[in-house]
């Protein structure tokens, strides 16, 4: 009796709500969804005091600017290989990707990209390196950051590895150090064949452009060739280097150079960054015979079902239309930590001044690591000035009071014209075979182990023996029974 | 009556079928077409349009581009191994059966608790004490002692499955010794067994069973295994597992990583076999 009474009662209830559900479902307006598809720790989304989070910030300006109101859906994904697999099966829905050079080309040629409406994206033309302006994929893809490849090492060999003009090459991973310090063991490479390759090829290229009395870097004989006799020759000199690596390493790298394990390390500019905060003895440098610079960029699948809105966040990322939205651009940008194809942005004095300081940023290496084209002493003259009046103006200083002067696009572009690098491109299909079949080569034949062989033929012989020997008395002890 | 009886025992029959239906489906969607589709992948290639083609030569090019020595160090890993941990793990098992109840799960739980910390975790942990200048090699240079270069050779990548696998060797063996019927151990001393005859005719056979699960659950995981020999060979002892998983990870090539894992699963069928025509002369169960 008891329990029919409740279970009346609770039928009520639920009869009671039912309206209430039905009547809040109506009024709610269903909200606008924005899918972005980013790398993970790429984007500042903290909800903290005084801390960004990008989204938010992005959905307040959405509605604000646009009179309607979004929801942004945040995803990350750890390599381009994952995000790719996920956008080709078709079944998630991805507005905005932010994949790496290669991958992107790769996309374009198999028409997954969208061309971006540039009357949409109204801040581009302003807001973006020249540099970036130029480049081929131009019309698929907003460049979100970039950066380089560089060495990272132990400061207290800095001058066993540097050459009598200063300079250091990637010669050095090969134990070929200067003044003759050996490093066996000591040195780290990377466990993927196109920046293992690459750094082979940059060696290459450049004493192959000295040999021909040329200058460094003006042509690119290696790096993106599809002659595979040159990918043959780079491959002899990875082959040359194993015996005095210590490992092949991807993210094993913080640990290894965070610990002092290993003493030699070629590795991306703005990761070195995560590294000196553990471990203050690492330094860094750009090897003289070039390197390979790379960019993430925002693009937009063709598959996207809001095309527009996620070209509108493109837009928000670069500033607004007015340049509305840069002081949450520019907390992302010091969040980040790697180096910005958005001018406004790199020319901003407060974020210059915050990259260089010791305590809250980089250091003052920050400047030449970051952005080593631009013309970095010069900035760096600029930003300490600029740093010590505002530590005068307080708290409350108005930047645009600033009486100083101000860093200019030709500070940042083609500066530096010692300064060589390569993009990677997609290779052609036979080139990526024939390229992996190098790298498989060099993988298979292994480090010697003897004694794991002869370790294994013993107890193998001894099981033989002891099967043997069981079968022999098994036969002995049949005959008394 | 009796049709009733007849009736309810059918239904029971149904009921009794419809309960395996699940495992079924399971065992249809999970493992036998993934294989199909290993099977499918590793017999044919792709062409430049992407149109999948039959063909022998993802099979043929194993002999050529250098595998067969990968498979042989593989396994030759894997048997040290699987060996180190049949000998640590017997003598465990066989203490751990003995003791009282009460301790005995307690000391199993020690057994299992590394398991219930991630592999890659526990690997990495591995990473750390044996580097450079890790724990073990900071506590040499406090002794005075000269450091010792642990990490990446051999021995550290066997060390690294005999700590990640050891768990499946105890577990089996542990479960067949702790039903051993403690009256044939007396009627063993009975017969005048002494210590090591008990041991060697009663105990050992009848744990035989035990053992070869064991090594199995060790050898299986030990060949196919691809983090360990990174992390701890820093990269340097290419195992058939890290030559798979690139090939589906960084080259795209998944014809010839479909054809690697199969050769891979015949080549552990082969091994099994010949484990069990020894399990089946004792009339082990086998797994």
């Amino acid at each position: 009796m008891m329990k029919k009474a409740l279970s009346c009662l609770l039928l009520l209830l639920m009869l009671a709500t039912l309206p209430g559900v039905l009547t809040s479902c109506a009024l709610v307006e269903p909200v606008k969804k924005l899918y972005v598809y980013n790398w993970g720790e790429y984007m500042t989304l903290e909800s903290g005091e005084d801390e960004v989070h990008l989204n938010h910030e992005f959905e307040a300006w959405y509605e604000e600017t646009y009179g309607e109101r979004i929801e942004v859906v945040y995803s990350v994904f750890s390599s381009n290989e994952e995000m790719y697999a996920k956008l080709r099966n078709g079944s998630s829905k991805i507005d905005l990707i932010i994949p790496s050079e290669y991958m992107i080309e790769r996309l374009i040629k198999e028409e997954m990209l969208m061309p971006l409406d540039f009357s949409i994206i109204t801040a581009y033309e302003e807001t973006i390196d020249p540099r970036f302006q130029e480049m081929a994929t131009k019309p698929y893809c907003v460049p979100y950051t970039y950066g380089y490849l560089g060495l990272i090492y132990d400061g207290a060999l800095d001058e066993s590895l540097r050459d009598e003009n200063g300079d250091m090459s990637w010669r050095v991973l090969w134990n070929e150090i200067p003044d003759g310090t050996d490093l066996t063991d000591k040195i780290l490479t990377f466990n993927n064949s196109r920046d293992a390759f690459g750094i082979a090829q940059f060696i290459l290229n450049y004493e192959t452009a000295l040999k021909n009395d040329e200058k460094p870097g003006t042509q690119d004989l290696y790096v993106n060739t599809s002659d595979t006799s040159r990918w043959d020759k780079a491959y002899l000199l990875l082959e040359a280097q194993k015996d005095s690596l210590q490992a092949y390493v991807m993210d094993e790298i913080y640990n290894k150079m965070e610990s002092g394990a290993a003493l030699l390390a070629p590795y991306y500019a703005g990761d070195y960054f995560t590294m000196v905060d553990v471990n203050e003895n690492l330094s860094f440098a750009y090897p003289k015979e070039g390197t390979n610079f790379f960019y993430d960029a925002m693009c937009v699948p063709k598959s996207a079902k809001n095309p527009i809105e996620a070209q509108r966040y493109i837009n928000f990322i670069l500033g607004g239309e007015d340049g509305e939205t840069l002081d949450a651009i520019i907390a992302n940008a010091e969040w980040v930590g790697y180096s910005w194809p958005n001018m406004k942005v790199t020319m901003n004095l407060d974020y210059l001044a915050d990259m260089a300081d010791d305590e809250d940023g980089y250091g003052a290496e920050a400047l030449s690591i970051l952005y080593p084209e631009s013309d970095h002493e010069a900035l760096l003259a600029m930003v300490e000035e600029y740093a010590a009046w505002r530590e005068e103006a307080g708290e409350d200083y108005d930047p645009t009071d600033y009486p100083g002067q101000q860093p200019t696009i030709d500070m940042f572009t083609d500066v530096n014209e010692d300064f060589v690098t390569y993009i990677y491109e997609n290779l052609d299909n036979d080139t990526l075979v024939y390229a992996n079949g190098r790298w498989e080569a060099l993988k298979l034949t292994s480090a010697p182990c003897t004694e794991i062989y002869v370790l294994s033929g013993v107890i193998v012989l001894l099981l033989i023996a002891w099967a043997v020997l069981y079968a022999l008395t098994r036969r002995y002890r049949s005959r008394y029974y | 009556m009796v049709i009733q009886k007849e009736k309810m025992n059918k239904k029971r029959s149904f009921l009794r079928t419809a309960a395996a239906y699940p495992h079924m489906v399971w065992s249809a969607l999970f493992i036998v077409a993934p294989l199909i589709f290993v099977l499918y992948y590793a017999l044919t290639t792709e062409d430049a349009n992407g149109n999948f083609q039959f063909s022998w030569s993802n099979i043929t090019a194993l002999a050529g581009e250098n595998y067969l020595p990968v498979f042989f160090r593989s396994i030759c890993f894997a048997i040290v191994a699987t060996a180190i941990c049949l000998l640590l793990a017997y003598p465990l098992a066989y203490f751990l059966s003995k003791c009282k109840v009460s301790s005995q799960r307690m000391l199993i739980m020690l057994v299992m608790l590394p398991m219930w910390m991630n592999l890659l975790i526990r690997t990495y942990s591995w990473m750390n004490i044996l580097e450079t200048n890790g724990l073990i090699n900071n506590l040499l240079t406090t002794l005075g002692l000269p450091n010792a270069k642990l990490l990446g050779n051999g021995a550290a990548v066997v060390l690294g499955m005999v700590y990640n696998f050891l768990p499946y060797m105890i577990m089996p063996i542990y479960t067949v010794m702790s039903k051993i019927d403690p009256r044939y151990l007396e009627a063993a001393a009975d017969l005048g067994c002494n210590g090591r005859q008990t041991m060697l005719r009663v105990v050992f056979p009848l744990s035989v069973s035990g053992i070869i699960s064991g090594i199995t659950m060790v050898f299986v995981p030990s060949v196919s295994t691809f983090y360990i020999s990174q992390k701890m060979g820093n990269g340097r002892f290419e195992m058939i597992g890290d030559t798979i998983e690139r090939q589906f990870m960084s080259n795209y090539d998944y014809h010839m990583g479909a054809t690697l894992s199969l050769v891979l699963m015949v080549l552990i069928i082969i091994c099994l076999a010949v484990m069990n025509r020894f399990g089946e002369e004792d009339g082990g169960v086998l797994v």
